[in-house]
């Protein structure tokens, strides 16, 4: 079998700038047109105050590349209205953007069940940015967790 | 489509060929005299067209003090690195085996060293103080009895600052040691003078002066002679150092690019510089930012800048009205963070957080206007996302 050029790039000492080149990220500078919109307009930032009726919960790090920071208020075991905060890159504060949208009228339920893939389909996310999409989910059913607990 | 183009701050990348430049560039791609190949001296095409790149070689020698003949034509800094390094290193690998140069070179003469490690030499990197710049002690301290090479840039293409290049020479020199410098980011921003720097050996490029992009040169100092083993072989041009038919238009393009770049210097570096100051100090009123390398010793042209509190890509994404540069053109779209800045101490986070601002001759005042609006913007905006 003939060795790829991939693996003939491999074997030589100077592999790193090979390989950059090789798998520059078209992706990485190529956003859907509702990760533009959202990024541009991001809705619903911001934080609810503590109160009875408001849920809250965080996951990530910068270290990590992505940082949510979700609250939520609840009206009739639904929720009535989601604010965040986002560090990330623009598909994590498009995400977040459409989340916050997406998430109004879910029970607990729905938001245990909660999963990053259609989420990732809908904004085209690269397969290398999926990890920041599992850190939302976090976040988002640390949520749920939460409003389970509450009184 | 009617799009606007960004502001282009990314001088340090490549530079927009200078109009006039282009001219004799054109000029002589017309000129049926100058159609010969320079190496071909028997018939007056062949001579006239040497004629032409010879007056282009002394037109970037005299941009760094050196004589005419020391001067070899490559295809850009990548590869007068590669036949610097690789040349000397393969000539004189019987007097040693061991070369000094530092973390933060550019990828051609990192990758250089790497491909030379393969073939048995040693390489010390030296660690940069945390301000970029490499101190001529720790060179010193760095030079063993089978050390036969210093590779060091004059100024880092990504963070700008300017190693001292005199200093290092002095101590070669006295050590009998070669000294190769890249110094594709200075001519034009800082005068050069190799015989006086005791310079080995420096790589150059047309086309981050204003000049075509596929054209740089290689100084071999000539007295005591230089050897050097050629990487490329074939007709023996360029006495036998770089075989290949010499492209007449790109050479006669990098000539005229240097002469601009010493008869413009004095008045392209104070404008630019104050330029630069006006960027700084609209950056510095988003509070929250660092720039990167010695605030003093640098280059008229670049500004490095971590902005704290901002995810790297959307900070790049919200100022695509600017085209900027996060570390150097090659290695920006991956997903690593600059070598640079990682071996000046930045955390991982903070150095994908950074964008390199480069000016250059066509820089104005209200570019860096609207580049300081749009910047306060945008980092106002994401800091607000993130709380």
């Amino acid at each position: 079998m003939r060795p790829s050029l991939r693996s003939i790039a491999r074997s030589h000492a100077c592999e790193v700038s090979l390989d950059n080149l090789a798998v520059l990220p078209e992706s990485a500078t190529q956003y859907s047109p509702d990760v533009r919109e959202h990024f541009a307009n991001p809705r619903n930032v911001g934080r609810f105050e503590d109160q009875r009726d408001v849920i809250s919960a965080t996951a990530g790090s910068a270290e990590q590349g992505a940082k949510f920071w979700l609250s939520a208020r609840i009206r009739d075991d639904r929720i009535e209205s989601v604010r965040y905060r986002v560090f990330g890159c623009p598909h994590c504060i498009a995400a977040s953007s459409l989340v916050s949208e997406q998430l109004i009228g879910a029970t607990v339920e729905q938001l245990s069940d909660w999963s990053w893939r259609a989420l990732a389909d809908h904004l085209s996310v690269p397969p290398e940015k999926r990890g920041r999409l599992l850190i939302l989910e976090d976040a988002i059913r640390a949520l749920a967790k939460v409003w389970r607990a509450a009184p | 489509m009617n799009r606007t183009l960004p502001i282009y701050l990314d001088y340090a990348a490549t530079t927009p060929v200078d109009p006039r430049v282009a001219e004799a560039m054109i000029e002589c791609l017309r000129d049926v005299q100058l159609q010969g190949n320079p190496s071909s001296m028997t018939h007056e095409f062949g001579r006239r067209a040497r004629a032409v790149v010879e007056k282009a070689r002394a037109q970037v020698a005299s941009a760094i003090g050196a004589r005419a003949d020391s001067i070899i034509w490559t295809s850009g800094a990548t590869e007068s690195n590669n036949l610097a390094i690789f040349g000397a290193a393969r000539f004189n690998r019987d007097r040693g085996r061991h070369i000094v140069s530092a973390r933060t070179e550019h990828k051609a003469v990192l990758d250089t060293l790497k491909q030379l490690e393969a073939e048995g030499f040693e390489v010390t990197y030296l660690k940069p103080a945390c301000d970029g710049i490499v101190h001529v002690e720790q060179v010193s301290e760095a030079l063993r009895s089978d050390t036969q090479l210093v590779s060091l840039m004059h100024v880092n293409n990504e963070i700008g600052v300017v190693q001292d290049i005199a200093a290092f020479g002095r101590l070669c020199r006295e050590r009998g040691v070669l000294l190769h410098v890249d110094a594709a980011q200075s001519v034009g921003k800082i005068p050069l003078d190799v015989q006086a720097m005791n310079v080995d050996l420096m790589s150059m490029t047309a086309h981050k002066v204003y000049g075509p992009k596929g054209i740089g040169a290689l100084y071999v100092r000539r007295t005591p002679p230089l050897g050097l083993r050629p990487l490329m072989f074939g007709g023996g041009q360029e006495l036998g150092l770089r075989s290949g038919t010499l492209p007449t238009h790109q050479i006669v393009g990098m000539g005229l690019a240097f002469e601009l770049a010493q008869r413009e210097l004095t008045s392209d570096v104070a404008r630019i510089k104050a330029l630069r100051q006006r960027l700084w100090d609209g950056i510095s009123k988003c509070g929250d930012v660092e720039l990167n390398g010695d605030p003093e010793q640098r280059v008229c042209s670049v500004l490095n800048v971590s902005f704290h509190g901002i995810e790297g890509e959307s900070l790049q994404f919200a100022l695509s009205e600017l085209a900027v540069s996060t570390g150097s053109a090659c290695a920006s779209a991956s997903e690593s963070p600059s070598y640079v800045l990682r071996a000046l101490g930045r955390s991982d986070q903070l150095a994908q957080s950074s964008l390199r601002f480069s000016l250059g001759r066509y820089t104005n005042q209200a570019e860096i206007d609207a580049a300081v609006a749009a910047i306060n913007r945008e980092v106002a905006r994401l800091r607000s996302l993130a709380g």
